[in-house]
């Protein structure tokens, strides 16, 4: 992905949490508790795409919140907030996933315990087919997952992305064309057809 | 702008992340190509898309939690970040606990008995040689001869006298 596609990317940067971060001006404590509500469903959200586990997802919304609570650059003018609480959850889970793939081997001999509640998931992201993309995200690289979930599951920008993953816009845009271009290919190789007829009903 | 360009940046159109003036020239390929429009309409069918969310009884117990975990914190001290002495303890045990106990114990002591051994030896062969340096050699200290006045160098015994082919002449 050259400069000229990068330089055709449009998003601008603002700061959001402006209003917080002078309310932290007056009293630190209740701007803590402003990012906590400003944020909690989406960290929450984006830890259980990435974790598909309530509980889990929780535990690490509770740390990240506590860390935020500790950051003592959190309130500077030019510290990106959402960002930060981002990253430090995406590290958290993809922490939790590398432990589980360790683990694989030895809980493969024990008893199968369903804990990703394919109920509450199928609630979180809708229909049927959106629980069809969401396992086949599961057979895309660590990489792949995680820039479509920050995308797609908690919405936001290029800029932010490249924020959160400290990476170039150009490169936000090049690894996103790849990472769904190989989910098209997953969902091809599950038989998921992706016809005109599907778009329009997905749409509709 | 050619298949290639537009198929590049597709991902990104859909996401409303191009200039208006790019956005408008991949418009105008798409709808003009067939197979871009093909591959921009499989794309647009595997879009991921965020449902309604948790439930409200799950979004509000996980609040109830992250605020009990918050007020927690708050009544507990900041936990002072691990010394590097600490922090090599901590890795010396993970190592320990991935290695059988005795084994990983022996491997252990014996790194650093064979440390200190190297850390002696090295110290009294550095030793040993600076006495051998001070006791058995004449330390030289190179200078120009022109720098150093001849009388320096003659025992106070000497006593000057006239060259033996001056004395001997007519």
């Amino acid at each position: 992905m050259g400069t000229e596609s990068a330089a055709a990317l449009s998003g601008v940067f603002t700061d959001e949490d402006e209003d917080i971060k002078r309310l932290s001006r007056t009293n630190r404590r209740a701007a803590v508790d402003a990012v906590v509500r400003r944020y909690r469903d989406r960290i929450l959200h984006h830890a259980i795409y990435v974790l598909k586990d309530y509980q889990e997802a929780v535990d690490v919304t509770q740390e990240v919140f506590i860390k935020a609570m500790r950051e003592p650059r959190l309130f500077d003018g030019e510290f990106r907030v959402k960002a930060w609480l981002f990253r430090v959850t995406s590290n958290l889970c993809f922490n939790i996933v590398r432990d589980r793939r360790r683990r694989t081997n030895i809980l493969d001999a024990m008893p199968k315990v369903d804990r990703y509640m394919p109920d509450q998931i199928e609630n979180i992201v809708g229909d049927e087919r959106q629980v069809v993309i969401l396992g086949a995200m599961d057979k895309l690289t660590g990489e792949h997952k995680e820039i479509l979930s920050l995308r797609y599951y908690s919405d936001l920008s290029y800029n932010e992305i490249a924020d959160v993953l400290g990476i170039k816009l150009g490169t936000v845009m090049s690894r996103l064309s790849r990472a769904k271009g190989r989910l098209v290919e997953v969902l091809d190789e599950l038989g998921v057809v992706l016809d005109e007829d599907t778009v329009r009903k997905v749409l509709a | 702008m050619n298949c290639r360009e537009t198929q590049s940046l597709l991902v990104a159109w859909q996401d409303g992340e191009l200039s208006p003036g790019t956005s408008a020239r991949i418009s105008e390929h798409v709808s003009a190509c067939p197979s871009c429009r093909e591959i921009e309409m499989r794309l647009r069918a595997a879009t991921p898309m965020a449902g309604p969310g948790l439930p409200n009884d799950l979004r509000r117990l996980a609040w109830d939690r992250i605020d009990r975990a918050l007020e927690l914190a708050r009544a507990t001290p900041t936990p002072v970040p691990p010394s590097a002495l600490e922090r090599l303890g901590g890795h010396l045990g993970a190592v320990n606990e991935r290695v059988p106990l005795p084994f990983g114990a022996v491997v252990g002591y014996a790194m650093v008995l064979g440390l200190a051994l190297a850390w002696g030896a090295s110290n009294w062969w550095t030793a040993n040689l600076l006495r051998a340096e001070v006791e058995g050699r004449r330390i030289v200290v190179e200078a120009p001869a022109s720098d150093v006045p001849a009388a320096q160098f003659r025992p106070a015994s000497y006593a000057p006298t006239a060259p033996e082919n001056e004395s001997s002449a007519p």
